[in-house]
């Protein structure tokens, strides 16, 4: 028999504009977490992800970043969420964002993620985070100060070790 | 039982004459996202191309972050549209010997009746001071078909895949169980 490798948790497909996502109840069974988004927003922003619903300045992260003309990195320490993406704003085209969580079950060390944003008309990102929380994550909340547009697609699988 | 997803539809590794180009047809309709795993080394230069359906009009974007160690770069796809995906890599057979890219390039909705999007990860290491590239890009294929064919290539011309060099092609399926909100 096969190795299971990602296993299909949830999705979601928008059929009207959203201003938050949220995968709940994530089962626990799993070693790390990967999301997957194909995304657009209604009008220009920049959206965030916590977990568990918390909104505690405990979230550090690194970025490179590049629009193709210009390039750098930002750090940002203490902050209330993770920025996908500080200085390109995801807008109306649609994008591929992903996000790999690592360890996501642990009680024993903080999360750390990393996220990856793809915009061909606008900045490609990659961010390794860290939330500084012990706690096993049960939840993951994508938030925009917008909305995510309709027919964006989110589906979150599960990775065994 | 859990569903399995990432499913390997095929591998493509190249014999000892050589190849032109690597070429995954007829992608079966039942999957919701694609992703390659690649491992090449061309004759020589370093730049892999990939196309979708055939399709050699400048239909293609993509915007890159890279370096070797020593100098951070960025780059576009010029006039913001290209004939092909250029924004990964390919080991080059006049670096170290054995030593081939390692590229990862993940395709989500790749049925979806709207343009196509791309994350590309890319690492061609061969233990030199030079020409040692790892990059990011994120792309988009203006076409509005679903993906049927996908055709890597040596970004130059009169250069070939080497022996060796291996792509395997995997199909992600969403779970059964997702919600459409309203």
């Amino acid at each position: 028999m096969a190795t299971p490798t990602y296993t299909p948790l949830a999705n979601i497909t928008l059929s009207s504009a959203q201003s938050s996502v949220n995968f709940s109840s994530i089962s626990q069974a799993y070693r790390d977490l990967i999301v997957v988004m194909n995304v657009s927003l209604t009008s220009g922003q920049w959206p965030y992800y916590r977990f568990n619903n918390d909104s505690s300045t405990i979230y550090n992260y690194v970025a490179a970043y590049t629009d193709g003309t210009s390039r750098g990195s930002n750090y940002s320490a203490n902050d209330p969420a993770i920025f996908i993406d500080l200085n390109g704003q995801i807008t109306a085209t649609l994008e591929t964002i992903t996000i790999n969580i690592s360890d996501y079950s642990a009680t024993d060390k903080h999360k750390s993620c990393l996220h990856r944003k793809n915009k061909s008309d606008g900045y490609v990102n990659m961010t390794g985070g860290r939330w500084a929380s012990t706690a096993a994550i049960t939840s993951v909340n994508l938030i925009t100060t917008t909305s995510w547009a309709a027919g964006s697609t989110f589906a979150l699988y599960g990775v065994v070790a | 039982m859990a569903n399995e997803t990432m499913t390997l539809i095929s591998t493509v590794t190249v014999g000892a004459g050589g190849a032109a180009d690597i070429t995954f047809s007829s992608i079966p309709a039942t999957y919701t996202d694609l992703f390659l795993e690649i491992s090449v080394r061309s004759t020589a230069g370093d730049t892999l191309g990939i196309r979708f359906n055939s399709d050699s009009g400048t239909n293609y974007a993509w915007k890159q972050l890279y370096a070797n160690g020593a100098t951070v770069y960025n780059a576009v796809s010029g006039s913001g549209t290209n004939t092909a995906f250029l924004c990964s890599f390919t080991g080059r057979n006049d670096q170290t010997s054995n030593t081939f890219s390692n590229t990862t390039f993940y395709i989500p909705n790749y049925l979806a009746s709207t343009a196509k999007t791309a994350s590309i990860d890319s690492i061609s290491e061969n233990n030199a001071t030079t020409n040692a590239w790892q990059g990011v890009a994120g792309g988009s294929w203006s076409g509005t078909s679903a993906i049927t064919t996908i055709t890597l290539f040596t970004g130059y011309t009169s250069t070939t895949f080497i022996q060796y060099s291996t792509v395997s092609l995997y199909g992600i399926l969403k779970g059964s169980g997702g919600a459409t909100v309203s």
